[in-house]
């Protein structure tokens, strides 16, 4: 019948799904390491120009006809989600165990029921048998991982637990203040950003680990500060307003489109 | 409408944050208080299309479409960095510089933990905190001593009338455990013992990365009040951020409500 007003439907579908992943973001504004996400929506004109190249026939045919109508009847929609990884603000804690990365393409490694998992939550902290954990209770991976299959290890003689720029890990020899390096961090890095997947809990899977890379001289690591959430509030309330706004147009649409057009069909054309 | 319950998620944690620097705000003078600080993980994801799947025959989606559902608290951290010393001259004021806690027993005798050192005498002499529970190891101060004096090792000297010599009367001794934030906080300053903070590891002060004693001091609170107070500020403008998805939300509700006249 009416196409438009299929489209304005959908358009307003595709709002109402904005809203979860803008309410998502701003839910996780106070998170550590927390990275926004955001959609596309596919307009029309992008989605039937990728059609069309595609187009199996010469676009004279019958058939392409029919696919392009097929092609058009289709409305806007989500059509990706990234996620946005650039450095939050950084908050400085002095916390001997809260660790920072300052760059965006770089993690720390965790060991979880499910595999190694990413993160860039580095507020750690120790468990029971002095191992360095995160609020979770996984296990953070040093450099030797694969070898070793062991996380960190500290002693309650440990008072002093420096780590530098690379993740070297130094405790002071007990007694004194000399240090001695115990293990370093696996930094870990990943070829392309958009194949991680977030799991929730501050983690990140990569479903091929021949994806990822250690890093010895990260240079990266600033030991006492916190990663905040990456979230922009502002963006995020102008996005809130712009949703609503949408909504109301595409129900104005499919008002003027149903109500008002169709009676004025209705009760003018009937009355001829 | 996920957004709903996605905002919902977000303003009790929120609430959790105000909760904490509440509280962290409210022991800024309490003595031996160690500050919390309440961390937060995302929730879990709904997946609306797989990465991976394919887009046409030779193309495969790169990312796939993930939304978020919303946040939960995961920790409520204590923070056992050092608060700053105060001197008050007293002398059986006491204060840790560095790891450790004192032991103290509780009538039912549970062995509990403290930071604050701002001890007394009942009235056999015990040394107990303000609440009465004695410390461990018992130390009894002879009636007649006239000055009383604490190593920073932890050793406890009277001066007795008519001696020139100082009497050792008995040794305090420290607990360190592997994961302090990990003990569960009692309230009145005292900690107890879990399966997640590790064994006490008890030792004599100043040896094996225990912290000194230092006589005549108390350790004040750790909490920061302009840390406190940007927590707050930021716990208040997400609040408000995510209450406006909520009305956002019902106002969008509302106008596809209309579309039925």
């Amino acid at each position: 019948m009416q196409t438009g007003y299929y489209s304005s439907a959908a358009g307003m579908v595709t709002q109402f799904n904005r809203l979860d992943t803008i309410a998502n973001n701003l839910a996780n504004v106070n998170t550590n390491g927390y990275k926004e996400n955001n959609l596309i929506v596919g307009d029309f004109m992008r989605l039937y120009k990728e059609k069309r190249d595609d187009l199996p026939n010469a676009n004279n045919t019958k058939e392409a006809a029919q696919f392009i109508n097929r092609t058009m009847a289709k409305a806007p929609q989500i059509v990706d989600a990234y996620t946005n990884f650039t450095v939050g603000n950084m908050q400085k804690t002095s916390n001997q165990l809260d660790l920072a990365l300052s760059r965006d393409n770089l993690f720390f490694a965790v060991k979880t029921p499910e595999g190694v998992r990413l993160t860039r939550d580095g507020s750690f902290t120790l468990d029971d048998e002095g191992k360095l954990v995160t609020k979770q209770g996984y296990e953070v991976l040093g450099n030797d991982y694969a070898k070793s299959k062991e996380g960190i290890t500290f002693s309650t003689t440990d008072t002093v637990i420096n780590i530098d720029k690379n993740g070297q890990i130094s405790t002071n020899v007990p007694g004194s203040l000399n240090l001695t390096q115990n293990k370093k961090l696996f930094i870990a890095s990943v070829d392309n950003l958009k194949y991680l997947q977030k799991e929730g809990d501050n983690l990140y899977k990569l479903d091929d680990m021949k994806r990822m890379h250690g890093n010895e001289e990260s240079g990266a690591v600033v030991q006492g500060f916190v990663e905040k959430s990456n979230v922009n509030a502002v963006k995020m309330m102008t996005q809130l307003i712009e949703t609503n706004r949408l909504v109301g147009m595409y129900q104005k649409a499919m008002d003027a489109q149903m109500n008002d057009m169709d009676r004025d069909a209705i009760e003018k054309i009937a009355r001829k | 409408m996920q957004s709903l319950y996605t905002a919902s998620t977000g303003m009790l944690a929120m609430q959790t944050q105000i909760d904490t620097t509440a509280n962290n705000i409210a022991n800024v003078n309490t003595i031996g208080f160690k500050k919390s600080r309440a961390e937060f993980a995302d929730l879990m994801y709904r997946v609306m299309e797989y990465a991976g799947t394919s887009t046409s025959d030779t193309t495969k989606s790169p990312t796939g479409i993930e939304v978020g559902l919303g946040v939960r608290p995961t920790a409520v951290n204590k923070i056992f960095s050092e608060g700053s010393l105060k001197q008050t001259g007293n002398q059986l004021d006491l204060a840790i510089t560095g790891k450790g806690f004192f032991k103290l027993e509780l009538p039912d005798g549970t062995q509990v933990y403290t930071k604050n050192g701002a001890f007394k005498v009942d009235q056999n002499g015990t040394i107990v905190n303000s609440d009465g529970y004695t410390l461990i190891p018992q130390i009894v101060i002879p009636p007649n001593a006239t000055n009383i004096s604490i190593g920073t090792d932890g050793t406890v000297t009277v001066i007795q009338p008519g001696q020139v010599q100082a009497t050792q009367i008995g040794q305090i001794q420290t607990t360190a455990f592997i994961n302090p934030a990990g003990l569960h906080s009692m309230g009145s300053n005292l900690y107890l013992e879990t399966d997640a903070s590790g064994q006490p590891v008890e030792g004599v002060p100043g040896i094996d990365g225990l912290g000194t004693l230092r006589q005549g001091f108390v350790e004040l609170s750790n909490v920061e009040l302009v840390v406190e107070l940007t927590d707050l500020i930021t716990g208040q403008r997400a609040y408000d951020a995510n209450s406006k998805i909520i009305t956002t939300s019902d106002q969008m509700l509302q106008t596809t409500n209309n579309l039925k006249r």
